[in-house]
């Protein structure tokens, strides 16, 4: 009733204004937009409690420069540098005196921003769809008639923004699994801000850089972020719907730069990149031709019970199950087992192998395993082709390596894990190529924008780069194998592949992200088997049968403000989906918890021989793996989580919350609930103790 | 209406601030294994809280940290001119002198007492820490032995239980300056060492003394920071200097240098163990033993200054009792906390009672260490020597073998050749009397029984092979070279053939020797092959010394020509030949206590090639001996110049290439955009 009366109250004043400016109004069962002809500021109301989210927030008198005050105000931003320089400078609709024309359409309004000063005309439409606008710069929508070349654009950058900590609530960033920025009171949030690339790093175009020590930053791996204003209860979950292959995603906390928290993507239509001219030396340059495509942010408003990260995980996983783009796979409990077959290492002048398990012995402990009670695994044989694991890389060989055993053992093996109840898949990585084989270097090998062969640093020192093959090149591997042992065993599991994205010099020509994500798509697709993923890139869950590597923690960064499972929400129970390799966690107990409260399933990496073989190989970061000595934390942890995975009987997530600081709770489809204590203290919530660095099932509020 | 609750319920839990991550380390852990080499570690420490603001007043430029014995943390907060004194939770306790500072430097806490440098007060401020007054200043002490021109400037502080303070003053190379507990200057201490470089040195060596007094004076660098240990042991760090000195009560260094180390080392703490911490600028921590040999080394450069854990300009470490460490960054304003991982926890406990020498209750622990990090050598090498006190030689000898512990080695190798020996003493003896007694009874046989008589006869024309008589002939070099060198030269009595077997003996013997002999005398690491660097070096070095040699000896009126040279030098290094394979195989039986037997045999061999070679150069060339040894060391100075010839050309082509090709690519960049 409230409610009604606050929309009513809104219209009301609303009225005036629309009779000022030439206002488009267009609405459906759900939402009103509302699109000022002149700027096209829009403001997005949710019919049911009134509650409204604006395209701009007004930093006039707050310390923002003209530029940041414009940035925040516009629905439409581009970044644009002066012929061929590699600065840019960003120009809004606000502060550039951009000419904005207006056609309306059924569910919104097709708009032409002109920047004559700069020579820059776009167009952009924008559309009212069910509980959600959409937001698009077509790939034929930008002219460019003077002397700049446009660079990149950002589409309604601060929908939503809040300054300061005037309203609680928080910005959902696709960091590893899923992170929250708390909207900040300005101080002592430090300098810079959450921005990353969608997809990780590209090697087409970044330089590949180790800093001693540092581990790599997670990828982000999902087009997605959010806005949740959670004390007026309405959020919006963002989704890059076209054109994320070359986008960021940002996350300004308040007190940096401005005192307003936003989030926003970035889309690249020039890349920056290092015309490589010497070993040492290069020119700093940008692409002369940009890279034109359909580029589309979708908002998804969420209200009440919805806005909130869980809520829009919710949305999200709606989303693509519209797209058709989950498939439900058989996500009975399964630990995951990794063996790793042969390793390669250097012998006086030449490449030696190292076997490490070789089939015999994988049955072997495969066996001990069992009879010690452990749950039938999904077993992945890894460094199982010639030359062992580093070396084998690009030699597209199918067959076995012969210190392992003959052919027919290996599928024996596979007999016998199936025979098990359990899955044999055979991991492969059709991406990475050793430099020590031979190549065509112009077609087989991935060559920088700046033309330049790309190298992906290993950190190791006996093959310290690596190189990446072309995708063509990584489909004819794929397919390879999947003739040669499809039959045999379960599925493949590919590595590298599922994440690496990079654009490409070949034959006189760019190839972009999309392009590359289209033919491993492609490829996947035409495999035509079960595929587990590592770690892959939401472009290929419609391809996956497994998740591999499931990231249980984010990089550390000192703004998150805590971390939250979005992305198992999204996947769980359509696939399975497990953690990375337990071998080498410090503190095994946080690393348990963390798997309960993701729904993540265990995965070990096992040898049959002593790992000190590995230490002058590209594996030496391996320092435990002897299937011996893991045998009995594998065994207590396949214990308590076979024991969960029960109860849960491979449900999806419905709902997640965080209770208190390292207190949450999970809710699995049909009402079975996890309350998770990650202290070093007993916790009491809802009458129910929680004991320290533990956790309570309850089923219809009863204690399992 | 409950729904509406239930909502209100849910929204303000949503709200609730989450400040602990379950943070990962954001760096990898690597720990020092034999030879120096580096292994992956699991974590030893994870970032575990951050501490920015203290009594309302976030940092600004802190210069130091410390640690006291219940665990309070002290920090001296330069930009705001305050000491703060915290609990290990970082809530403010107490704050010392804001009007007394200037510029608050190092500090150090001792039986109450604060202890505070400024150095722009140009004073040692102490207060008393249960009230915070002041009860003390130290200054300039104004005596003569302090130095008539030394300022005190005070930056960092060291206090021993009787309150004697050792300060670092700015710009002072004395050393560290001891004052009494109540003020008086007792001297310098532990002043570092001056070093020079060859080429200081050559300059030094050649220098007129108009250069020599234009040169910049080479003082010793005055340290960077100090820190006591519980038994009074100062340890400094110097920046420039890698590793970390303990000083004893004479101020003499007693710490064997580290194989790991920083040249920009900023601070130093010793832990309860006596486990020693130190960081450098970039925020690279390593935790040695208190024998030097590195534990863990982590943390590292926080290249976009956003990752926890990671530092952008450190300035101080030091560590509690329960071992957390306490890190500074002076550029992003905090304090970063680091928890002891059960892994650390465990290899802490169990070097504990290896230092304790109480070796075989360390076995259980070392043993579950390596469970969690198979590739650990320390924890090998302290089973090692868990297994020898339990007198388990064989599982000794297999743990000090994966430990690369050679002295440990050698000790259970001694022990199971002796039971070895005793045991077999008999059969050794036995056998060498029936090899004895075959050869004689041979000898006979092939005096009297045909088919032995054939069988000799057969060897013997075997022996007479050209090619073998040639290769025979190298056992005669040693015993007489002049009349050796003179059949090379004039009877043909070796081929080039022959020498060039030769050639491949040495290489394929030194290769061999240097990648497959014993364990104790192996001088490269298990699995490291540099196979083309040592053909280069073997193959190079014989190859320049003849093309040297040759062009030597034909302007300095030799006689010999290069294929003699050539086929003289093979058998030159005959010795080495002949005796490596002996001490090859005797290195696989020897232990330390016997290595002197196998430097006595490379001794013998190396001087009877070098020997040789001076024969084979005065006999072939027909020089004297002083035309030789002219000869030969005008042959060294000119395998120096082509060596250094042969560089410059090699940059020079190179700097060539890259020129050629940037320009290429430049022009087709441009060409392009």
């Amino acid at each position: 009733m409230k409610a009604k009366l606050l929309l009513i109250a809104l219209l009301l004043l609303l009225l005036p204004v629309m009779a000022l400016a030439d206002v488009h109004t267009v609405e459906n069962d759900t939402l009103i937009l509302t699109i000022d002809d002149t700027n096209l500021d829009l403001t997005v109301t949710d019919k049911a409690t009134g509650l409204c989210m604006a395209s701009g927030a007004d930093a006039t008198g707050t310390g923002a420069n003209k530029s940041w005050t414009g940035f925040l105000a516009s629905t439409l931003v581009i970044d644009v540098a002066q012929g061929t320089a590699v600065t840019t400078k960003n120009y809004d609709i606000h502060s550039s005196g951009a000419a904005v024309t207006c056609t309306s359409v059924e569910n919104g309004v097709d708009a032409v921003v002109d920047f004559a000063d700069i020579g820059q005309r776009i167009k952009v439409q924008i559309r009212l769809e069910g509980d959600s606008v959409a937001i698009t710069v077509p790939a034929d929508g930008i002219e460019e008639y003077g002397e700049t070349t446009i660079c990149g654009l950002y589409l309604l950058p601060a929908l939503g923004a809040t300054k300061l900590d005037e309203t609680p609530g928080y910005m959902l960033v696709p960091e590893a699994a899923g992170a929250i920025i708390n909207f900040s009171d300005g101080n002592g949030i430090g300098t810079t801000p959450f921005s990353k690339r969608i997809y990780g790093t590209n090697v087409g175009v970044d330089k590949s850089v180790l800093t001693e020590l540092n581990r790599p930053a997670e990828q982000v791996t999902l087009p997605v972020f959010g806005l949740a204003r959670t004390e007026e209860g309405i959020a919006y979950l963002a989704v890059v719907e076209e054109g994320s292959e070359a986008a960021e995603v940002m996350a300004y906390p308040a007190g940096v730069i401005t005192k307003f928290n936003w989030a926003a993507a970035h889309f690249t239509l020039r890349e920056q990149y290092i015309a490589q001219t010497t070993r040492t030396l290069g020119l700093n340059s940008r692409e002369s031709k940009a890279n034109l495509r359909d580029m589309t942010m979708r908002f998804y408003i969420l209200t009440g019970e919805e806005a909130n990260y869980a809520g829009m995980a919710r949305r999200c996983r709606k989303a693509l199950e519209e797209q058709g783009s989950l498939h439900t796979a058989d996500t009975a409990y399964r630990p995951r087992i990794d063996l790793l077959g042969a390793e390669s290492v250097q012998f006086l002048l030449w490449n030696s192998v190292e076997p490490m398990t070789t089939v015999e012995q994988a049955g072997e402990i495969l066996t001990a395993y069992k009879d010690a009670g452990f749950t039938a695994p999904m077993v992945l044989y890894r460094g199982w082709q010639p030359g062992g694991l580093t070396y084998s890389l690009g030699s597209g060989s199918t067959k076995l390596e012969s210190k392992l055993g003959g052919r027919d053992d290996l599928i024996a093996l596979a007999d016998q894990v199936q025979a098990d109840g359990g899955k044999f898949l055979l991991e492969l990585d059709p991406v990475q190529a050793n430099p020590d084989r031979m190549y065509n270097m112009r077609v087989d090998v991935v060559r920088t924008i700046g033309q330049t062969v790309a190298e992906i640093k290993t950190g190791k020192d006996l093959y310290p780069t690596l190189y990446y093959l072309t995708p063509s090149r990584s489909a004819e591997i794929l397919s390879a194998a999947v003739k040669e042992w499809g039959a045999h065993v379960d599925g493949i599991a590919l590595t590298t592949m599922p994440n690496a994205l990079y654009s490409y010099y070949s034959n006189g020509s760019n190839h972009m992200r999309a392009s590359t994500m289209a033919d491993y798509r492609s490829a996947m697709a035409s495999a035509d088997s079960f595929l587990a993923l590592e770690n892959p890139l939401a472009g290929y869950f419609s391809e996956m049968d497994a998740y591999l590597d499931m990231p249980l923690g984010t990089t550390s960064y000192s703004f998150l403000s805590a971390e939250v499972p979005f992305l198992p929400m999204v996947i769980s129970g359509y696939v399975p989906y497990y953690s990375t390799w337990l071998n080498f966690e410090s503190n095994q107990q946080k690393a348990l918890l963390k798997m309960v409260e993701y729904g993540a399933y265990p995965s070990w990496l096992l040898t049959g021989e002593d790992v000190q073989a590995l230490i002058n190989t590209n594996s030496s970061d391996i320092f435990t793996a002897k299937w011996s000595v893991l045998l009995d934390p594998a065994l207590a942890i396949d214990k308590t989580l076979s024991a969960l995975h029960a109860q849960l009987n491979g449900a999806a997530i419905t709902n997640h919350e965080i209770i208190d600081s390292d207190v949450v709770r999970v809710t699995y489809e049909g009402g079975v609930e996890l309350l998770i204590n990650y202290r070093r203290t007993d916790y009491a919530v809802d009458d129910v103790i929680i004991p320290a660095q533990s956790w309570l099932v309850l089923k219809g509020g009863e204690m399992q | 209406m409950r729904a509406w609750r239930i909502l209100v319920l849910m929204m303000c839990l949503t709200l609730l601030p989450v400040s602990s991550l379950a943070a990962e380390a954001p760096y990898y852990t690597l720990t020092e294994i034999y030879n120096g080499g580096e292994a992956y570690s699991p974590s030893g420490y994870l970032p575990d809280g951050t501490y920015r603001d203290f009594d309302g007043e976030a940092l600004k430029r802190p210069a130091d940290l410390f640690v006291d014995e219940s665990d309070n943390l002290f920090i001296s907060d330069e930009g705001n001119d305050r000491v703060i004194m915290a609990t290990p939770d970082g809530e403010t306790i107490r704050v010392f002198g804001e009007k007394t500072f200037k510029q608050p430097g190092g500090i150090y806490v001792r039986n109450g007492k604060l202890y505070v440098t400024d150095v722009k007060l140009k004073q040692v401020v102490v207060f008393d820490v249960a009230t915070g007054e002041e009860v003390f200043i130290l200054e300039h002490p104004g005596t003569p032995l302090y130095g008539v021109n030394a300022k005190f400037e005070p930056l960092k502080i060291a206090v021993d239980d009787a309150g004697s303070m050792y300060v670092i003053s700015k710009g002072n190379t004395n050393g560290i300056a001891q004052f009494s507990a109540d003020g008086t200057f007792l001297g310098y201490f532990g002043a570092n060492d001056t070093e020079l470089d060859l080429i200081e040195k050559l300059k030094r060596l050649t220098y007129t003394q108009e250069q020599l007094d234009q040169l910049k004076k080479v003082v010793p660098a005055t340290p960077t920071s100090v820190d006591m240990d519980g038994r009074g042991l100062l340890y400094t760090v110097t920046t420039g200097a890698s590793g970390v000195k303990r000083l004893n009560m004479a101020g003499r260094n007693i710490m064997e240098p580290t194989s790991w180390g920083f040249d920009n080392t900023i601070d130093v703490a010793v832990g309860a163990q006596e486990n020693i911490f130190v960081v450098n600028e970039q925020g690279y921590i390593i935790e040695y033993t208190r024998d030097g040999r590195t534990l863990f080394y982590f943390g590292g450069q926080d290249q976009d200054r956003t990752r926890t854990g990671l530092f952008v300009n450190t300035v101080a470490i030091d560590v509690d009792s329960t071992g957390r460490l306490y890190v500074l960054d002076r550029d992003k304003n905090l304090v970063q906390r680091f928890a002891v991982t059960d892994y650390a926890a465990l290899v802490h406990q169990a070097l504990a009672l290896y230092q304790e020498g109480r070796y075989a209750e360390s076995r259980e622990p070392w043993e579950q260490v390596l469970q969690l990090n198979s590739m650990f050598d320390y924890a090998q090498m302290g089973l090692g020597r868990a297994y020898y006190k339990l007198e388990m030689y064989d599982e000794a000898l297999a743990a000090s073998r994966l430990g690369g512990d050679k002295e440990g080695y050698s000790d259970s190798y001694w022990e199971i050749r002796n039971v070895w020996l005793q045991s077999s003493i008999m059969w050794i003896f036995g056998g060498l009397f029936a090899l004895w007694l075959v050869g004689k009874l041979w000898k006979k046989l092939t005096q009297s029984w045909k088919p032995a008589m054939a069988v000799k006869s057969g060897w013997d024309r075997l022996m007479d092979v050209k090619l073998i008589r040639e290769l025979r002939f190298v056992t005669y070099f040693p015993r007489n070279p002049a009349d050796a060198f003179y059949g090379v030269k004039h009877e043909g009595k070796v081929s080039v053939l022959s020498a060039t077997i030769l050639y491949m003996a040495t290489v394929l013997i030194y290769i061999v020797n240097k990648y497959a002999c014993g364990f104790l005398f192996k001088t490269v690491q298990d699995g490291q092959y540099e196979v083309g660097m040592d053909l280069v070096t073997v193959i190079g070095g014989i190859a320049l010394f003849l093309i040297a040699c040759n062009l030597i000896c034909s302007i300095r009126d030799g006689e010999g020509t290069f294929k003699q040279m050539y086929c003289s030098l093979a058998y030159a290094l005959g010795p080495y030949i002949l005796l490596k394979p002996v001490t090859f195989a005797l290195s696989f039986v020897l232990t330390y206590n016997e290595a002197f037997i196998i430097t006595l045999i490379d001794l013998i061999a190396i001087g009877l090639c070098l020997m040789l070679i001076v024969m084979m150069v005065k006999s072939l060339q027909n020089y004297n001996f002083k035309e030789t040894f002219a000869a030969l060391l005008l042959t060294l100075f000119t395998m120096l110049m082509i060596v250094i010839a042969m560089v410059i050309a090699a940059a020079l082509v190179a700097q060539l290439w890259e020129f050629i090709t940037a320009v290429w690519k430049e022009a087709r960049f441009y060409n392009e955009s």
